[in-house]
């Protein structure tokens, strides 16, 4: 029994795991809302450039997740994070 | 009979050889057509990007995506993405120019191309034998060409990404995929001199395949090294 738990375990940590690896709509979600918090900062008007790069960037991203291209997808939506981080910076 | 289906199997390889030679021309139009767009993009007047923030972030994004595209070997993409990227370029110009009128008369005429030479170039992977991290005899001009541009362009860093098809357990595969990208590091530092510096490899096994795992031709693409340019 103490056997079968242990190999549960390990699948389960190893599903989870890869989990990790791939790059979900629930990924996107979070970087929306970024961008929705820039917005709100004035990000439009303050940091332009970094807005809509975000922006741009992220509907790339969502364009290669709805072609289950999860690695492109994972580096368009990265770099469409890093653009909102920094737009929300300068809005600040 | 005979001699007529010798005729239609000759016929049948011309065809193939200029199909081939068709897509190989092709896919050197799309390389060119995008880096006509890029230095169009790059010639883009000093205040493109304070005068049209909108226009030029998604410029930019647009190029960066066919760039992916190409180095992923997805022409049909970059034959899809390029003329909506030229008009992108244009449409920039033009906002920027009337945006900002006075800043942009300003602007001082282009350079002189930079005296460095700018690295533009892919690097193209290779496929393996099943359950091989040897690298084939037909790889080597592939090879040859990467280490090249890796010895004339010093500040160019890559990893090398190898992968594996499903066939076997996921821990071998992982461990075979490594041994793959291993082996072209190995052939680019003892072939080339490159500084094992410069290159970093992984091996991602099973992981993002190419092709489909069920069939044999699928299985063949996946068996696999990719170039990723980390430093240009």
């Amino acid at each position: 029994m103490k056997g079968w738990t242990g190999i549960f375990c390990t699948l389960a940590a190893g599903v989870l795991l890869a989990g990790c690896a791939v790059y979900t709509p629930g990924d996107i979600s979070a970087v929306q809302d970024l961008i929705r918090e820039a917005e709100a900062a004035g990000a439009k008007q303050r940091a332009p450039y970094e807005y809509y790069s975000a922006v741009e960037h992220l509907n790339v991203s969502k364009e290669e997740l709805s072609e289950a291209d999860d690695k492109n997808a994972k580096v368009f939506g990265e770099k469409a994070r890093a653009m909102a981080e920094k737009a929300l910076q300068k809005s600040r | 009979m005979k001699l007529q289906k010798k005729w239609l199997l000759v016929c049948l390889g011309l065809l193939l050889f200029s199909v081939g030679c068709a897509s190989t021309a092709t896919r050197e139009a799309l390389q060119g057509d995008y880096d006509n767009a890029m230095r169009l993009f790059n010639q883009l007047p000093a205040n493109a990007k304070d005068c049209a923030p909108q226009e030029y972030a998604k410029t930019e994004a647009k190029l960066a995506h066919i760039q992916e595209e190409i180095g992923e070997g997805h022409w049909t993409y970059v034959r899809k993405y390029l003329p909506e990227a030229d008009t992108l370029v244009r449409d920039t110009k033009a906002t920027a120019k009337r945006k900002c009128p006075q800043v942009a008369k300003a602007a001082p005429p282009p350079p002189p191309p930079p005296p460095v030479e700018k690295p533009t170039f892919i690097l193209k992977g290779i496929n393996f034998d099943f359950d091989k991290a040897t690298i084939r005899p037909s790889s080597e001009p592939t090879l040859k060409e990467a280490g090249s541009v890796l010895k004339r362009f010093n500040e160019v860093e890559v990893k090398i990404e190898g992968y594996t098809d499903t066939s076997g357990p996921e821990q071998y595969n992982r461990v075979l995929s490594e041994r793959r990208a291993k082996a072209v590091k190995d052939y680019l530092i003892s072939n080339f001199g490159i500084s094992p510096d410069r290159i970093d490899t992984v091996g991602y096994g099973e992981s993002w395949p190419r092709g489909d795992n069920k069939t044999k031709e699928g299985r063949k693409q996946n068996r696999r090294i990719e170039f990723i340019i980390t430093k240009q």
